[in-house]
């Protein structure tokens, strides 16, 4: 078994999976990782089902020792990571002697790096996920964010990765954090009957700026006004869903993310396809989103693109000897049966 | 105002999501429904779908888009809707929540007392007299949204909301009564507080509250509910719950 010793928190980094799932009903928010694809790939490129959950760390990153001999990748944004202050690759396997210190500086370009170890990380599983909640004070920590002096274990055991090599996802599949302009794909509804004509015409036609009010709730967007029609949009109280673009009295749009409440009662204009989300969630102050109306048909199709990718995960890695790794299959496996149904 | 749909809507959410929708307004009846193809869909376990949340008229179905279609879930949610209509009587939890009133536990029960022209005992009096059901929990972990407070104790928002009432606050605005779990920032009237945890993180089942669960208020004294905090601290309180069949 191994550890990992903080010797800095960094700015805000919790332990996220796939998220809670089956518990709204109580309600638990879904939590889990802000950038699903960014922690997919972390955990597949150490060998671990794609759903374990990994550090994440927003803007900027943890001061890390590592005791015991391990793996570990590091994907999402670029947070200039050293080993013992030589530089390493992002998006590819890197081996660990124990000791090692790994140092993580602010986001180059992203927001929000992803930090997979082999085996995965021993914390508390509540109802069926390893995602921390600050709101709910569940995970790690009893839901608090690592800070110096903290230890996590992991469940690791491992002792001859002489004979291994590095899997590094290759150049084209990586993704581009730094265009101040982001397109975003999104769906119609629910309740966009509740905007006006002009309302919905000016949501597809105008820029929103990412106002510094972000967090893991959700993103509020300065932009023009939003015309509703009557009574700001406001609904009896529903359950909602992640990537809801949420227009309240203000005209001002909020979308939904990861830890948002498992309630409320506004309209939402249009809903974020799911594969766009990973875009909102390493987006920062200041960049500029285009929302793009596409149907359902063509976002669900899009799911299966990214479904498809992770099926042929190891087609489109370099320098692999895959046979070491004892890659698990992706419908075989448990934890991501419950994680996926 | 329709009340219940004919048909339920359903109102597509996103690439994996569906929203069922099944009355415009909140009733009792609604509810019933919601509550019986919640159930039903519990129970069911409909492949490729990952997740039910119910609310006042609707329920929110999540889905695996990969591994079911939105028509075949349209067609397994309407035969949903089919059976739970004909299920008509069920039974119901009813639990007690004993809570001390007014004073630093609930420092709105004056203003609230005020504005209704009636001593702060009265509101008490009036407010333990009913059953207040749960239509749904939801926003926090385990907090309930409570319906059913008489016409005479109807009461709007502050507009002022205060920071970070705490956990077991008991809580009027509108219509309506909730009880925290955590602590929450709220612009609801805070008038009383329970020593009981609705939801406790070191519990294997945190949350206590269910769908359709009715809760009754019992007054209690500042002794009593040191005594009973520290048993809930213990983990030795019992909450007191009846079972009994729903009109």
């Amino acid at each position: 078994m191994g550890k990992l010793l903080f010797k800095d928190g960094g700015y805000f980094t919790t332990i996220q999976d796939l998220g809670r799932w089956g518990s709204q009903s109580q309600g638990f928010c879904i939590s889990g990782a802000m950038d699903p694809f960014a922690l997919k790939v972390a955990n597949l490129l150490v060998g671990n089902n794609l759903g374990e959950a990994c550090l994440e760390m927003t803007f900027k990153g943890a001061e890390i020792q590592f005791i015991g001999d391990t793996l570990i990748a590091l994907t999402g944004a670029d947070m200039l990571p050293e080993i013992n202050r030589k530089p390493i690759n992002q998006w590819k396997t890197i081996s660990i002697n124990s000791g090692d210190i790994l140092t993580l500086k602010s986001a180059k370009s992203g927001l929000r790096t992803y930090l997979s170890i082999k085996g995965g990380f021993d914390v508390p599983i509540i109802l069926r996920s390893k995602s921390t909640t600050p709101r709910e004070k569940i995970g790690c920590f009893k839901g608090r964010a690592a800070k110096k002096g903290d230890i996590i274990k992991t469940n690791n055991n491992f002792n001859n990765q002489k004979e291994l090599k590095y899997l590094q996802l290759k150049d084209q599949y990586i993704p581009k954090y730094d265009s101040k302009i982001k397109k975003i794909r999104v769906i119609d509804g629910p309740y966009s009957e509740n905007f006006t004509e002009k309302g919905i015409k000016t949501f597809y036609d105008s820029l929103f700026l990412v106002s510094t009010d972000i967090d893991r709730t959700g993103y509020r967007l300065e932009g023009p006004i939003i015309e509703h029609k009557v009574d700001a949009g406001r609904l009896i109280s529903g359950a909602m869903v992640t990537g809801a673009i949420q227009v309240p009295g203000s005209g001002k749009p909020i979308i939904l993310t990861a830890e948002r409440r498992t309630h409320g009662g506004y309209s939402a204009i249009a809903t974020v396809a799911t594969v766009d989300l990973p875009i909102i969630a390493q987006s920062r102050p200041g960049d500029k989103f285009k929302f793009e109306l596409i149907d359902l048909a063509k976002a669900q199709d899009l799911l299966k693109q990214e479904n498809n990718f992770f099926k042929n995960f190891y087609a489109f890695i370099e320098d692999l000897n895959v046979r070491l790794f004892n890659i698990p299959n992706y419908y075989e496996s448990s934890l991501v049966k419950e994680m996926e149904v | 105002m329709m009340g219940v749909y004919q048909e339920p809507r359903f109102i597509i959410a996103g690439d994996s999501c569906m929203f069922m929708e099944i009355g415009d307004e909140i009733s009792i009846k609604i509810h019933k429904k919601v509550k019986g193809i919640f159930n039903y869909l519990k129970k069911k376990k409909v492949p490729g779908v990952k997740e039910i949340t119910p609310a006042y008229r609707s329920i929110n179905v999540y889905y695996n888009p990969l591994k079911i279609n939105t028509k075949e879930l349209i067609s397994q949610l309407k035969e949903a809707e089919k059976v739970a209509k004909e299920a008509s009587v069920t039974t119901a939890r009813r639990i007690f929540i004993p809570t001390i009133f007014g004073g630093d536990y609930g420092p709105d029960l004056e203003d609230v007392a005020q504005q209704h022209n009636l001593k702060p005992s009265k509101v008490i009096d009036i407010f333990t007299q009913y059953d207040y059901l749960n239509y749904f929990n939801g926003f926090m972990p385990g907090k309930p949204y409570l319906g059913g407070l008489p016409k005479i104790l109807e009461t709007s928002r502050k507009k002022v909301p205060s920071f970070n009432v705490r956990g077991g606050a008991v809580v009027i605005y509108g219509r309506q009564v909730a009880l925290f779990g955590l602590p929450e920032p709220t612009g609801t009237n805070w008038i009383g507080c329970s020593p009981v945890r609705i939801y406790d993180p070191r519990k294997k089942e945190p949350v206590f509250l269910k769908i359709g669960d009715y809760l009754r208020f019992i007054p209690i004294s500042e002794d009593k509910f040191l005594r009973i905090e520290k048993k809930v601290e213990e983990q030795t309180y019992k909450i007191k719950t009846e079972t009994f069949r729903e009109k």
